[in-house]
């Protein structure tokens, strides 16, 4: 079962009141949705694809490092991937993590949610206090 | 016209509060969007910023240190005074005074509000409404600091690939309580600064300073 937590702005200082519902805000699914459609993108080896959902600057790293187009390497680089466990988004940011334990990281990108970092895995340390051990990160 | 002239003080802070808050919201969003584009992020609507933690939490974090303020020094005036200080009671009159000083139960007269002389439950809460009222608003624009402040960390957390904090978590975070701090430390000193100042210095009209003749030692006095 997917947990999914929505960000809440707060109305008014006196009554703390926590305000549900996004109402056309990003949302924890749609983050999810991306991560989903990644994943299957690299499981069928469309490169393309999987490189669509990076954000731009993601997709800048990855070339400038390998040297290579992205859709010829996105697909080669080490995933455990799994079943989504939960998500989180806080104001333009949102992280889906997986039964595996990997992480990906998403920003807001043109309206969209698109992936900021991908193949993470918590570090040795506090996961809360370190930043993951990503394979592709922006 | 005239009741404008008897509500002025609340009118003009209420229109001076509405003003800069405005402002706040505007360069507020300015600067969240600033940020956003070096961090090559989307920006936000302006609709959107005002309905967020981001904008919240900064306002939310300078309420509560004033509520406190305010709760803090009713509360000790009480008990606490300060010889020739306008923001203290006589020095002989510590604690909460009799009854009769007060004006409560058979003391009230034909002008008192209805709840002072009263009796019973009501006359305690009376009493005791501006500090219950001060205390609430703190304690409730602390909570909301608090919320909106996890978002607004998280999101910056998320954005470092760090893992959230739930919100107990954050209670304990150095974030939250130097935010908390950073307001406290101003709060206090502006009190304490007004406290003593008024001890000494002068602004003729004023009802925060006592007459420009008058003593430095004469307590509770207004202009």
């Amino acid at each position: 079962m997917t947990l999914r937590r929505r960000m809440t702005p707060v109305l008014a200082a006196a009554a703390a009141a926590v305000a549900g519902g996004c109402g056309g805000q990003a949302t924890a699914g749609e983050a999810e949705r991306v991560v989903e459609e990644f994943y299957g993108a690299v499981r069928a080896g469309d490169g393309d694809r999987a490189c669509r959902l990076l954000s731009a600057q993601a997709r800048s790293r990855l070339e400038s490092q390998t040297s290579q187009a992205c859709d010829g390497v996105i697909t080669r680089l080490r995933y455990s991937g799994g079943d989504i466990v939960d998500s989180h988004v806080f104001i333009t940011n949102a992280r889906v993590r997986l039964r595996s334990g990997e992480r990906a990281f998403l920003g807001r990108e043109d309206g969209r949610w698109r992936l900021d970092a991908i193949g993470c895995n918590p570090p040795p340390g506090d996961p809360r206090e370190q930043p993951a051990d990503c394979e592709l990160e922006a | 016209m005239k009741w404008v002239r008897d509500q002025g003080l609340t009118l003009a802070f209420t229109a001076i509060f509405l003003a800069s808050l405005v402002g706040q919201a505007f360069a507020g969003h300015a600067d969240f969007n600033n940020q956003a584009i070096a961090h090559n992020d989307d920006t936000m609507s302006f609709w959107r910023f005002v309905t967020s933690s981001a904008f919240w939490v900064d306002v939310t974090e300078n309420w509560q240190s004033e509520y406190l303020q305010f709760t803090l020094f009713v509360f000790a005036t009480i008990w606490l005074v300060q010889r020739g200080s306008t923001e203290s009671k006589s020095v002989g009159k510590p604690g909460r005074e009799t009854d009769e000083e007060q004006k409560v139960g058979e003391h009230a007269d034909a002008a008192s509000p209805k709840w002072a002389a009263a009796g019973g439950w009501r006359t305690r809460v009376y009493s005791n409404s501006l500090l219950l009222v001060m205390g609430a608003i703190w304690i409730g624009s602390w909570l909301a600091q608090a919320v909106t402040g996890r978002v607004e960390y998280n999101a910056t957390q998320l954005d470092h690939t760090q893992d959230p904090l739930s919100l107990v978590q954050y209670l304990g975070s150095a974030d939250f309580w130097n935010r908390t701090l950073q307001n406290w430390q101003s709060e206090f000193l502006a009190v304490g600064s007004m406290v003593i100042l008024s001890v000494y210095l002068r602004q003729r009209g004023s009802s925060q300073s006592k007459p420009v003749g008058d003593a430095h030692t004469a307590t509770g006095v207004e202009g």
